[in-house]
């Protein structure tokens, strides 16, 4: 018994140091591990692009000659100019704007950072900013997320299998996305809408987008305005994945193992879904470039087609010199820019096994 | 005296065999990827000689409006006019023609501006070291992730004048990153062969060496990224000017769009106005695609 009960705590205190010094292994490990250390090193360089952005935004239209209110409104007959003078000094006071630059970026910080206020837009009758973004940026997310996704799964899935079979009946497909690729969308937007709208009357037209509302009237409408811009967007970025893709599977069909696997008698089905798994990761790298240029690409498909996403509203706010507008529309599509860059990186630090795992390969 | 005659002899005979080698080497292997190269630089070519041949670069043509305005706007195609003419009565075939021309001028020189940034950002930073190679990388890291489009469309709003080179200025700032970074790692591996070292000892100038030396061998992707600069330069001016936002002042393919868009040539269906423009503009953009694919495939395969 005796025995028994001193090997128990001998163990037991060999055991507490093991513990010990496990926790601190982890705890090193987890402090350590690239994974983690590339999303802090990326979040922070994200959060300067962001406040670099947001920077330029706020200086550029300020720094233009002209009065702001001058553009949207003018002086009604009747009235004395020094009585019109009063109220357009009461506007800019309303409006912060009668201060200094610096005091002016200093005040947009702070009401932005801890607040969440982006101020009042002329053009929409004081309305909050914040409120016409929100509203504005569902229909945008709409367009680019499905787009993404979309393009990205059948332009690689084409493209893999074109570059895998060589057969002549994929590659039709595969050179008409390519030639789809170099078409310009706003052309196509303009040539669809004038087809599918004007002349055959598949879609509605001259009507506004109603507000996103769960009700089947207004996401039916919604859904009737968005076929055509999403049907452009996706046939135009199609080309773009299906031609990486195409040029990493032929690259892949040449390695060793594949050649290994045909002689050991896997189906070839089989083998091109190895290959497919093996040489898609470089994809992933060029999702940031695209996904950018979606983004731009989706904001002057909403122009063309009036959709109110951002990109309309943002033109809208341009046109007119509504500078907390601007601002404010800008300011949420640069998160937009910036969170979803943010989440591809992540993404590709989960799926390469190197930074997963906390090697330290360079990636 | 006779031993160098014939080792020259001998040189000379050995670079003819290593070049033939070399070409039929090149050809076995690359056959494909040269026929579509030329293929499509035999297109551009013969689009930029039409735009420069007297009968259809005919300068006072492109206002001259026919007799008979009222009876002759919106003429379909017919022999006399080819393409048609618009509403005022003008040949759409030297206005296309004009607008061809003038977007290549500018894709011409909005490329070779993206590129010069691209180079000289690429090249100075692995070379200088330092505080500069970290803005230099830094810079093109930032501008990689900047939403290009946002201030592209900002920038030609806010400023209202509507002249090309307005336009060439905000679309070279924004799109040249991907570039810069690409000829940077080029540099950078450039930079570790021995003949650079030999340069560096022989005590050149890090800057002589850079543009000099290092350049000239990065030259294939620095050809790739002007080209592929050309086509995206042509494609952006004319969707800032479709949107009303680009530049009024010379005739471009943007221009022709926009007037598409503004006379409503689209919506009363006239295609012989609005179909020609978007199909030149396709044709061009992807004939330099091709032109960039085959050479990049080539370049690739030389590597590995």
């Amino acid at each position: 018994m005796m025995n028994l009960t001193e090997k128990a705590t001998i163990l037991k205190k060999e055991e507490e140091p093991i513990s010990r010094s496990s926790e601190k292994n982890t705890f090193q490990k987890f402090i350590s591990n690239s994974f983690l250390h590339m999303s802090i090193k990326r979040g922070i360089f994200y959060f300067v692009v962001f406040f670099i952005a947001i920077t330029l935004a706020f200086l550029l239209p300020r720094l233009v000659p002209g009065n702001v209110l001058g553009y949207i409104y003018e002086r009604p007959q009747g009235t004395s100019p020094e009585a019109w003078a009063v109220i357009i000094a009461n506007l800019e006071e309303y409006l912060g704007l009668n201060y200094p630059l610096e005091i002016q970026y200093i005040n947009f910080l702070r009401s932005f950072f801890f607040e969440f206020d982006l101020g009042y837009s002329v053009l929409f009758s004081f309305e909050p900013v914040t409120n016409i973004v929100l509203r504005a940026l569902p229909y945008t997310m709409m367009l680019v997320i499905p787009v993404l996704i979309i393009s990205f799964f059948t332009g690689n899935w084409i493209g893999a299998r074109t570059g895998y079979t060589n057969s002549k009946k994929d590659k039709v497909f595969y050179y008409i996305f390519m030639v789809l690729q170099t078409a310009p969308f706003f052309w196509m937007a303009y040539v669809f809408l004038d087809i599918f709208v004007l002349k055959l009357n598949w879609f509605p037209w001259g009507q506004s987008v109603p507000n996103w509302a769960w009700d089947w009237d207004a996401i039916s409408t919604i859904f009737d305005h968005f076929w055509l811009p999403f049907i452009i967007l996706s046939l135009t970025n199609i080309g773009g994945w299906a031609t990486g893709a195409h040029a990493l599977m032929t690259y892949e069909k040449g390695e060793d193992y594949i050649s290994y696997g045909r002689k050991l008698g896997f189906s070839d089905n089989k083998l091109r879904k190895y290959a497919y798994r093996n040489s898609m990761l470089p994809q992933f790298t060029g999702l940031n470039l695209r996904f950018n240029g979606l983004i731009g690409s989706t904001l002057i498909t909403e122009i063309i087609f009036r959709f109110p996403g951002l990109g309309y509203t943002m033109y809208d706010a341009f046109q007119n010199f509504d500078y907390a507008l601007i601002i404010g529309s800008f300011i949420v599509t640069i998160l937009v820019v910036v969170i979803g860059n943010y989440l591809i990186d992540m993404s590709y630090g989960i799926l390469d096994p190197r930074i997963r795992v906390g090697g330290k390969g360079e990636a | 005296m006779t031993k160098e005659t014939q080792l020259e002899l001998g040189k000379n005979i050995g670079i003819k065999k290593i070049i033939k080698e070399k070409y039929h080497s090149a050809m076995d292997r690359y056959k494909r990827q040269i026929i579509l190269m030329l293929v499509f630089t035999i297109v551009i070519l013969i689009i930029i000689i039409l735009t420069i041949v007297p009968p259809f670069n005919d300068p006072e043509k492109r206002f001259w409006v026919t007799p008979d305005v009222l009876l002759d706007n919106y003429a379909r195609p017919s022999l006399e006019h080819w393409l048609g003419t618009d509403q005022l009565g003008r040949d759409h075939l030297t206005r296309l023609i004009h607008a061809v021309r003038n977007s290549l001028g500018f894709g011409l020189l909005t490329g070779s501006m993206c590129t010069v940034i691209a180079v000289f950002l690429g090249v100075i930073g692995p070379f200088k070291g330092g505080v500069i190679d970290l803005i230099a990388s830094f810079l093109t890291n930032i501008a990689l992730v900047f939403p290009q489009i946002p201030f592209i469309l900002l920038l030609s709003s806010l400023l209202q004048i509507r002249a090309w080179w307005i336009t060439m200025l905000i679309i070279g700032l924004f799109t040249w990153p991907w570039a810069a970074r690409s000829i940077r790692s080029q540099v950078l591996t450039i930079k570790e062969r021995n003949f650079i070292k030999v340069s560096r000892m022989s005590a050149l100038k890090d800057m002589r060496i850079a543009f000099f030396e290092v350049l000239p061998n990065a030259l294939p992707y620095v050809i790739l990224a002007f080209i592929i600069f050309l086509g995206n330069s042509i494609v952006i001016e004319a969707g800032i000017a479709m949107i009303g936002l680009g530049q009024q002042n010379s005739l471009t393919l943007g221009l022709l769009l926009n007037q598409a868009v503004e006379w409503q040539w689209i919506s009363s269906f006239s295609y012989w106005l609005w179909l020609p423009p978007g199909i030149c503009l396709i044709l061009i953009y992807l004939s330099f695609f091709m032109i960039q694919s085959s050479l990049s495939k080539t370049f690739e395969q030389r590597t590995s």
